[in-house]
């Protein structure tokens, strides 16, 4: 038995009772395949550095378990063919590098991260676009700039 | 080939704790070793020895896969 570890992003817009119904499905074929769940974290929402599938945020998830090296394949597809699951990425790890905590996720509120709340920029462009318009309201506004600032 | 009069000691050779920073998940740590674009810096500007600027090479491209760090970067705009 080899110990391995995936991170996996899921889409930004579920939460609560449907994450767990994604994180509950990789853990019930991970036993059917006779292998231990280790360790398992929720990263939150974080932003993301450049966009996937056109969303800007995701949450993240780590998993450690010990699994045969057959068997690999089936877990990778499965996280493939789910359309909620973004991306992922699996590694070989050896014994101490493997953290102490829970074995099992429950997730009851979104996280907060530094990433997540909104930063002064985006306050500071919202309260130009409004000035903006209060002050265009004479000129006659092209329909094109409408469709390229949206 | 080194620059003349550039003499900077490897960073892990002083401290050893640093060894186990050397991750795809400590993305805050792997930030100074990546320039404002995003590009990773040479190896004789940092003065980080070949073995080490191996690891942090792999981790970096392994990280930029996971959107925790960026392809690249228009100085531009942001």
């Amino acid at each position: 038995m080899n110990y391995y570890e995936t991170v996996y992003i899921i889409h930004p817009a579920l939460q609560e009772g449907r994450l767990n119904d994604i994180v509950t499905k990789i853990h019930n074929k991970l036993e059917k395949l006779k292998g231990e769940i280790l360790y398992i974290d929720n990263w939150g929402k974080k932003k993301l550095s450049y966009q996937i599938d056109k969303q800007k945020y995701g949450t993240y998830i780590l998993c450690q378990y010990s699994l045969n090296c057959q068997d690999i394949k089936d877990i990778s597809q499965e996280l493939e063919l789910n359309p909620n699951i973004l991306r992922y990425l699996t590694t070989k790890i050896n014994e101490p590098d493997i953290k102490e905590g829970s074995n099992k996720l429950e997730i009851s509120k979104v996280v907060e991260t530094e990433n997540n709340k909104f930063s002064n920029k985006d306050k500071q462009d919202i309260n130009k676009e409004e000035n903006n318009k209060s002050i265009i309201h004479d000129k006659k506004i092209d329909k094109k700039d409408e469709i390229d600032k949206n | 080939m080194a620059i003349l009069g550039n003499t900077r000691i490897c960073p892990f050779r002083e401290d050893s704790a640093l060894i186990k920073k050397i991750d795809y998940k400590e993305y805050k740590f792997l930030k100074k070793f990546i320039t404002e674009q995003g590009k990773i810096i040479p190896a004789h500007v940092t003065g980080v020895s070949a073995k080490y600027q191996r690891l942090i090479t792999n981790e970096i491209k392994k990280a930029r896969v996971l959107a925790l760090l960026p392809f690249a970067v228009d100085p531009r705009y942001n």
